[in-house]
Protein backbone atom coordinates (compact mmCIF):
# COMPACT_ATOMS: atom_id res chain seq x y z
CA UNK A 1 0.00 0.00 0.00
CA UNK A 2 1.32 3.70 -0.95
CA UNK A 3 1.48 6.03 1.78
CA UNK A 4 -1.06 8.24 -0.25
CA UNK A 5 -3.54 4.43 0.01
CA UNK A 6 -2.38 4.20 4.08
CA UNK A 7 -3.43 7.85 4.73
CA UNK A 8 -6.88 7.07 2.43
CA UNK A 9 -7.80 4.17 4.85
CA UNK A 10 -7.09 6.46 8.00
CA UNK A 11 -8.95 8.99 6.52
CA UNK A 12 -12.17 6.81 6.23
CA UNK A 13 -11.26 5.08 9.94
CA UNK A 14 -11.51 8.71 11.38
CA UNK A 15 -14.43 9.90 9.11
CA UNK A 16 -16.40 6.46 10.81
CA UNK A 17 -15.57 6.22 14.06
CA UNK A 18 -16.91 10.18 14.32
CA UNK A 19 -19.73 9.64 12.29
CA UNK A 20 -20.92 6.27 14.28
CA UNK A 21 -19.50 8.60 17.91
CA UNK A 22 -21.62 11.21 17.06
CA UNK A 23 -24.47 9.55 16.25
CA UNK A 24 -24.87 7.94 19.57
CA UNK A 25 -22.32 10.11 21.76
CA UNK A 26 -24.80 12.12 24.23
CA UNK A 27 -21.97 14.31 25.49
CA UNK A 28 -20.08 17.26 24.33
CA UNK A 29 -17.07 15.51 23.71
CA UNK A 30 -16.85 15.09 20.09
CA UNK A 31 -16.31 19.21 20.14
CA UNK A 32 -14.65 21.67 17.55
CA UNK A 33 -11.41 20.61 18.87
CA UNK A 34 -11.17 16.45 20.30
CA UNK A 35 -13.33 16.09 17.34
CA UNK A 36 -10.61 17.31 14.46
CA UNK A 37 -8.32 15.84 17.34
CA UNK A 38 -9.56 12.84 16.39
CA UNK A 39 -8.40 12.83 12.98
CA UNK A 40 -5.08 13.70 13.30
CA UNK A 41 -4.42 11.12 16.04
CA UNK A 42 -5.87 8.37 13.65
CA UNK A 43 -3.41 9.44 10.78
CA UNK A 44 -1.00 9.72 13.00
CA UNK A 45 -0.78 6.30 14.45
CA UNK A 46 -2.52 4.10 11.40
CA UNK A 47 0.02 5.70 8.40
CA UNK A 48 3.09 4.78 10.41
CA UNK A 49 0.71 0.82 11.28
CA UNK A 50 -0.09 0.12 7.50
CA UNK A 51 3.48 1.09 6.51
CA UNK A 52 5.47 -0.89 8.73
CA UNK A 53 2.90 -3.79 7.51
CA UNK A 54 4.28 -2.83 4.16
CA UNK A 55 7.90 -3.28 4.72
CA UNK A 56 8.56 -6.21 6.92
CA UNK B 1 -5.46 27.97 9.95
CA UNK B 2 -6.25 31.68 10.14
CA UNK B 3 -9.28 31.29 8.28
CA UNK B 4 -10.47 28.60 10.29
CA UNK B 5 -9.66 30.23 13.63
CA UNK B 6 -11.19 33.20 12.12
CA UNK B 7 -14.84 31.38 11.04
CA UNK B 8 -14.97 30.04 14.59
CA UNK B 9 -14.27 33.03 16.60
CA UNK B 10 -17.61 34.38 16.45
CA UNK B 11 -19.25 31.90 18.40
CA UNK B 12 -16.47 32.00 21.23
CA UNK B 13 -19.73 33.59 23.36
CA UNK B 14 -22.20 30.46 22.73
CA UNK B 15 -22.11 28.25 25.74
CA UNK B 16 -24.81 30.67 27.73
CA UNK B 17 -26.91 29.88 24.34
CA UNK B 18 -27.66 26.24 25.01
CA UNK B 19 -26.82 26.56 28.81
CA UNK B 20 -23.82 24.98 30.46
CA UNK B 21 -25.15 21.94 33.18
CA UNK B 22 -23.47 20.18 35.56
CA UNK B 23 -25.76 17.12 36.48
CA UNK B 24 -28.97 19.32 37.18
CA UNK B 25 -27.12 22.19 38.13
CA UNK B 26 -27.82 25.10 35.58
CA UNK B 27 -24.08 26.80 35.77
CA UNK B 28 -25.23 29.32 32.71
CA UNK B 29 -28.31 30.05 30.50
CA UNK B 30 -29.30 32.65 28.43
CA UNK B 31 -33.58 33.21 29.10
CA UNK B 32 -33.40 34.26 25.63
CA UNK B 33 -30.79 32.41 23.51
CA UNK B 34 -31.49 34.12 20.33
CA UNK B 35 -31.18 37.88 21.87
CA UNK B 36 -28.01 36.43 23.43
CA UNK B 37 -26.48 35.22 20.58
CA UNK B 38 -27.28 37.69 17.97
CA UNK B 39 -28.94 40.28 19.16
CA UNK B 40 -28.35 43.48 21.04
CA UNK B 41 -28.44 43.79 24.33
CA UNK B 42 -26.41 40.25 23.76
CA UNK B 43 -23.34 38.90 22.18
CA UNK B 44 -24.68 39.67 18.92
CA UNK B 45 -22.50 42.51 17.89
CA UNK B 46 -19.52 39.83 18.24
CA UNK B 47 -21.78 38.69 14.44
CA UNK B 48 -20.44 42.49 12.62
CA UNK B 49 -18.37 42.86 9.97
CA UNK B 50 -16.44 45.52 12.47
CA UNK B 51 -15.58 42.93 15.18
CA UNK B 52 -13.79 41.08 12.05
CA UNK B 53 -11.89 44.11 11.49
CA UNK B 54 -11.35 44.25 15.03
CA UNK B 55 -9.87 40.59 15.92
CA UNK B 56 -7.95 40.68 12.75
CA UNK B 57 -6.32 44.22 13.42
CA UNK B 58 -5.36 42.29 17.29
CA UNK B 59 -3.83 39.12 15.70
CA UNK B 60 -2.26 40.95 13.44
CA UNK B 61 -1.01 43.65 15.65
CA UNK B 62 0.72 40.17 17.84
CA UNK B 63 2.06 38.07 15.08
CA UNK B 64 2.65 40.84 12.66
CA UNK B 65 1.77 38.18 10.32
CA UNK B 66 -0.18 39.79 6.84
CA UNK B 67 -1.65 36.12 6.04
CA UNK B 68 -2.69 35.64 9.90
CA UNK B 69 -4.28 39.30 9.77
CA UNK B 70 -5.95 38.25 5.96
CA UNK B 71 -7.25 35.07 7.28
CA UNK B 72 -8.98 35.56 10.65
CA UNK B 73 -10.82 38.65 8.56
CA UNK B 74 -12.15 36.31 5.52
CA UNK B 75 -12.55 33.42 8.43
CA UNK B 76 -14.65 36.33 10.60
CA UNK B 77 -16.68 37.55 7.67
CA UNK B 78 -17.51 33.97 5.96
CA UNK B 79 -19.41 33.43 9.21
CA UNK B 80 -21.04 36.83 9.72
CA UNK B 81 -22.11 36.51 6.27
CA UNK B 82 -23.09 32.79 6.30
CA UNK B 83 -25.40 33.77 9.29
CA UNK B 84 -27.55 35.56 7.45
CA UNK B 85 -29.16 32.54 6.07
CA UNK B 86 -31.03 31.38 9.07
CA UNK B 87 -34.85 33.30 10.36
CA UNK B 88 -32.54 35.36 12.60
CA UNK B 89 -29.74 36.26 10.73
CA UNK B 90 -27.04 39.09 12.18
CA UNK B 91 -26.33 42.31 12.81
CA UNK B 92 -23.76 42.89 9.98
CA UNK B 93 -23.48 46.27 10.43
CA UNK B 94 -23.26 47.09 13.96
CA UNK B 95 -22.46 49.44 15.70
CA UNK B 96 -24.25 51.60 12.68
CA UNK B 97 -27.42 49.90 12.80
CA UNK B 98 -28.65 47.01 14.74
CA UNK B 99 -30.97 45.83 11.34
CA UNK B 100 -30.70 42.47 11.22
CA UNK B 101 -30.04 40.72 7.74
CA UNK B 102 -31.52 37.39 7.49
CA UNK B 103 -32.35 35.10 4.20
CA UNK B 104 -34.73 33.43 6.58
CA UNK B 105 -33.81 30.12 4.36
CA UNK B 106 -34.17 27.91 7.89
CA UNK B 107 -35.74 28.54 11.37
CA UNK B 108 -33.13 29.89 13.94
CA UNK B 109 -33.64 27.27 16.45
CA UNK B 110 -31.19 27.50 19.18
CA UNK B 111 -34.26 28.18 21.78
CA UNK B 112 -35.00 24.64 21.35
CA UNK B 113 -31.64 23.31 22.79
CA UNK B 114 -28.71 21.36 21.82
CA UNK B 115 -30.51 19.04 20.31
CA UNK B 116 -33.85 20.52 19.41
CA UNK B 117 -31.23 22.93 17.44
CA UNK B 118 -29.24 19.96 15.68
CA UNK B 119 -32.93 18.15 14.45
CA UNK B 120 -34.29 21.26 13.63
CA UNK B 121 -31.10 22.41 11.20
CA UNK B 122 -31.08 18.49 9.68
CA UNK B 123 -34.49 18.78 9.18
CA UNK B 124 -34.21 21.73 6.95
CA UNK B 125 -32.43 23.78 4.06
CA UNK B 126 -29.30 24.31 6.80
CA UNK B 127 -28.44 20.26 6.58
CA UNK B 128 -28.62 20.93 2.20
CA UNK B 129 -26.70 24.46 2.80
CA UNK B 130 -23.81 21.75 4.29
CA UNK B 131 -24.33 19.27 1.62
CA UNK B 132 -24.04 21.38 -0.92
CA UNK B 133 -20.99 23.18 0.55
CA UNK B 134 -19.33 19.65 1.05
CA UNK B 135 -20.33 18.34 -2.41
CA UNK B 136 -18.87 21.87 -4.21
CA UNK B 137 -15.73 20.88 -2.31
CA UNK B 138 -15.41 17.51 -3.53
CA UNK B 139 -16.56 18.44 -6.95
CA UNK B 140 -15.22 22.07 -7.70
CA UNK B 141 -11.94 22.70 -5.24
CA UNK B 142 -10.81 18.85 -4.71
CA UNK B 143 -7.41 20.01 -5.91
CA UNK B 144 -7.64 22.18 -2.24
CA UNK B 145 -7.18 18.72 -0.45
CA UNK B 146 -4.34 17.10 -1.94
CA UNK B 147 -0.95 17.00 -0.72
CA UNK B 148 0.90 18.96 -3.26
CA UNK B 149 -1.58 22.27 -2.76
CA UNK B 150 -0.71 21.82 0.59
CA UNK B 151 2.85 21.60 -0.21
CA UNK B 152 2.94 24.32 -2.71
CA UNK B 153 0.97 26.36 -1.75
CA UNK B 154 -0.81 26.01 1.83
CA UNK B 155 2.83 25.94 3.83
CA UNK B 156 4.81 28.19 2.51
CA UNK B 157 2.35 31.18 2.53
CA UNK B 158 0.94 30.21 5.83
CA UNK B 159 4.23 30.58 9.21
CA UNK B 160 2.15 28.17 10.98
CA UNK B 161 2.58 25.12 9.24
CA UNK B 162 6.25 25.46 9.58
CA UNK B 163 5.98 26.04 13.11
CA UNK B 164 4.33 22.42 13.67
CA UNK B 165 7.39 21.31 11.33
CA UNK B 166 10.40 22.88 13.05
CA UNK B 167 8.90 23.20 16.53
CA UNK B 168 6.90 20.34 17.14
CA UNK B 169 8.38 17.85 14.75
CA UNK B 170 5.35 17.03 13.33
CA UNK B 171 6.34 14.69 9.40
CA UNK B 172 4.19 15.37 6.42
CA UNK B 173 1.13 13.71 6.38
CA UNK B 174 0.56 14.69 10.08
CA UNK B 175 0.48 18.26 8.99
CA UNK B 176 -1.55 17.22 5.87
CA UNK B 177 -4.05 15.69 8.65
CA UNK B 178 -4.42 19.00 10.79
CA UNK B 179 -4.72 20.93 7.47
CA UNK B 180 -7.66 18.29 6.62
CA UNK B 181 -9.22 17.55 9.32
CA UNK B 182 -12.15 20.05 9.82
CA UNK B 183 -13.08 19.08 6.15
CA UNK B 184 -13.46 15.32 7.53
CA UNK B 185 -14.49 16.42 10.93
CA UNK B 186 -17.37 18.57 9.13
CA UNK B 187 -18.38 16.07 7.21
CA UNK B 188 -19.19 13.40 9.54
CA UNK B 189 -20.54 15.91 11.73
CA UNK B 190 -23.14 16.33 8.78
CA UNK B 191 -23.59 12.56 8.24
CA UNK B 192 -24.02 11.71 12.20
CA UNK B 193 -26.17 14.42 12.97
CA UNK B 194 -28.69 13.99 10.00
CA UNK B 195 -28.71 9.96 10.64
CA UNK B 196 -29.32 10.91 14.24
CA UNK B 197 -32.28 13.45 13.48
CA UNK B 198 -34.11 10.78 11.07
CA UNK B 199 -33.55 7.60 13.02
CA UNK B 200 -32.39 8.08 16.33
CA UNK B 201 -33.81 10.99 17.68
CA UNK B 202 -36.72 10.12 20.22
CA UNK B 203 -38.52 12.90 18.98
CA UNK B 204 -38.52 12.28 15.11
CA UNK B 205 -42.27 11.33 14.77
CA UNK B 206 -42.76 15.21 15.43
CA UNK B 207 -39.44 16.64 14.66
CA UNK B 208 -39.86 15.65 10.82
CA UNK B 209 -37.91 16.63 8.25
CA UNK B 210 -39.41 20.27 6.04
CA UNK B 211 -37.30 21.48 3.13
CA UNK B 212 -39.73 24.23 2.84
CA UNK B 213 -38.20 27.89 2.99
CA UNK B 214 -37.57 28.78 6.45
CA UNK B 215 -38.91 25.64 7.49
CA UNK B 216 -39.00 23.63 9.49
CA UNK B 217 -42.45 24.80 10.98
CA UNK B 218 -42.63 22.63 14.25
CA UNK B 219 -39.58 24.99 15.85
CA UNK B 220 -41.20 27.52 18.10
CA UNK B 221 -40.78 30.95 16.53
CA UNK B 222 -38.16 33.41 17.94
CA UNK B 223 -39.75 37.34 18.13
CA UNK B 224 -39.20 39.36 15.15
CA UNK B 225 -35.97 41.41 15.43
CA UNK B 226 -35.59 44.93 14.55
CA UNK B 227 -35.87 45.21 10.71
CA UNK B 228 -36.55 48.03 9.02
CA UNK B 229 -40.53 48.80 7.38
CA UNK B 230 -39.96 50.08 4.26
CA UNK B 231 -37.45 49.51 1.60
CA UNK B 232 -36.46 53.02 2.00
CA UNK B 233 -36.04 52.49 5.46
CA UNK B 234 -34.08 49.15 4.78
CA UNK B 235 -31.62 51.41 2.12
CA UNK B 236 -31.17 53.90 4.05
CA UNK B 237 -29.75 51.86 7.29
CA UNK B 238 -27.85 50.15 4.94
CA UNK B 239 -25.77 52.64 3.58
CA UNK B 240 -25.16 53.92 6.90
CA UNK B 241 -24.24 50.64 7.48
CA UNK B 242 -21.75 49.83 4.84
CA UNK B 243 -20.55 53.08 4.72
CA UNK B 244 -19.61 53.34 8.63
CA UNK B 245 -17.72 49.60 7.83
CA UNK B 246 -15.82 50.54 5.26
CA UNK B 247 -14.74 54.00 7.49
CA UNK B 248 -13.57 51.81 10.56
CA UNK B 249 -11.90 49.44 7.24
CA UNK B 250 -9.94 51.85 6.43
CA UNK B 251 -8.88 53.79 9.53
CA UNK B 252 -7.91 50.03 10.73
CA UNK B 253 -5.82 49.51 7.35
CA UNK B 254 -3.95 52.98 8.21
CA UNK B 255 -3.28 52.14 11.57
CA UNK B 256 -1.74 48.69 10.47
CA UNK B 257 0.59 50.26 7.66
CA UNK B 258 1.81 52.26 10.41
CA UNK B 259 3.14 49.07 12.95
CA UNK B 260 6.50 48.16 12.43
CA UNK B 261 6.44 45.24 10.11
CA UNK B 262 8.82 43.57 12.68
CA UNK B 263 7.65 42.74 16.35
CA UNK B 264 10.34 44.04 18.86
CA UNK B 265 13.44 41.34 19.22
CA UNK B 266 12.07 40.61 22.79
CA UNK B 267 8.49 39.58 21.44
CA UNK B 268 8.39 36.04 20.08
CA UNK B 269 4.56 34.86 20.02
CA UNK B 270 4.44 31.56 18.26
CA UNK B 271 3.40 32.47 14.88
CA UNK B 272 5.49 35.67 14.74
CA UNK B 273 8.92 33.56 15.35
CA UNK B 274 8.44 31.94 12.88
CA UNK B 275 7.60 34.26 10.44
CA UNK B 276 9.40 34.29 7.49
Amino acid sequence: MTEHGAEMVAYAVAFSVLVVAGMFLRTLVLNFFVGPMVVVVTVAVVVPLLARRRSP
Amino acid sequence: MAILLGALMPDFTKLPVYGLHIGNWEVIKAPEPWMYHRGWPGSGPTHSLVAGIVAACLVYVVTRSKPWGAGILIGYWSHVLTDTADSVGTMMFFPFTTQHYSFGMWQYASQEGRYGDAAAYFSSLGWAWDVLWIVLVLVLARKALTAEYFHTSVEPADPFWGVLERRFHLSAHVRRAVFRAYMVYGAARVVSWFLWARFLNPDRGVETMDLSWTGPDWVQVPPRFQVASTWGGFAVVTIIGIVGTAATAAVAWHAMKRLPEQLPRDAHPVVGAERQ
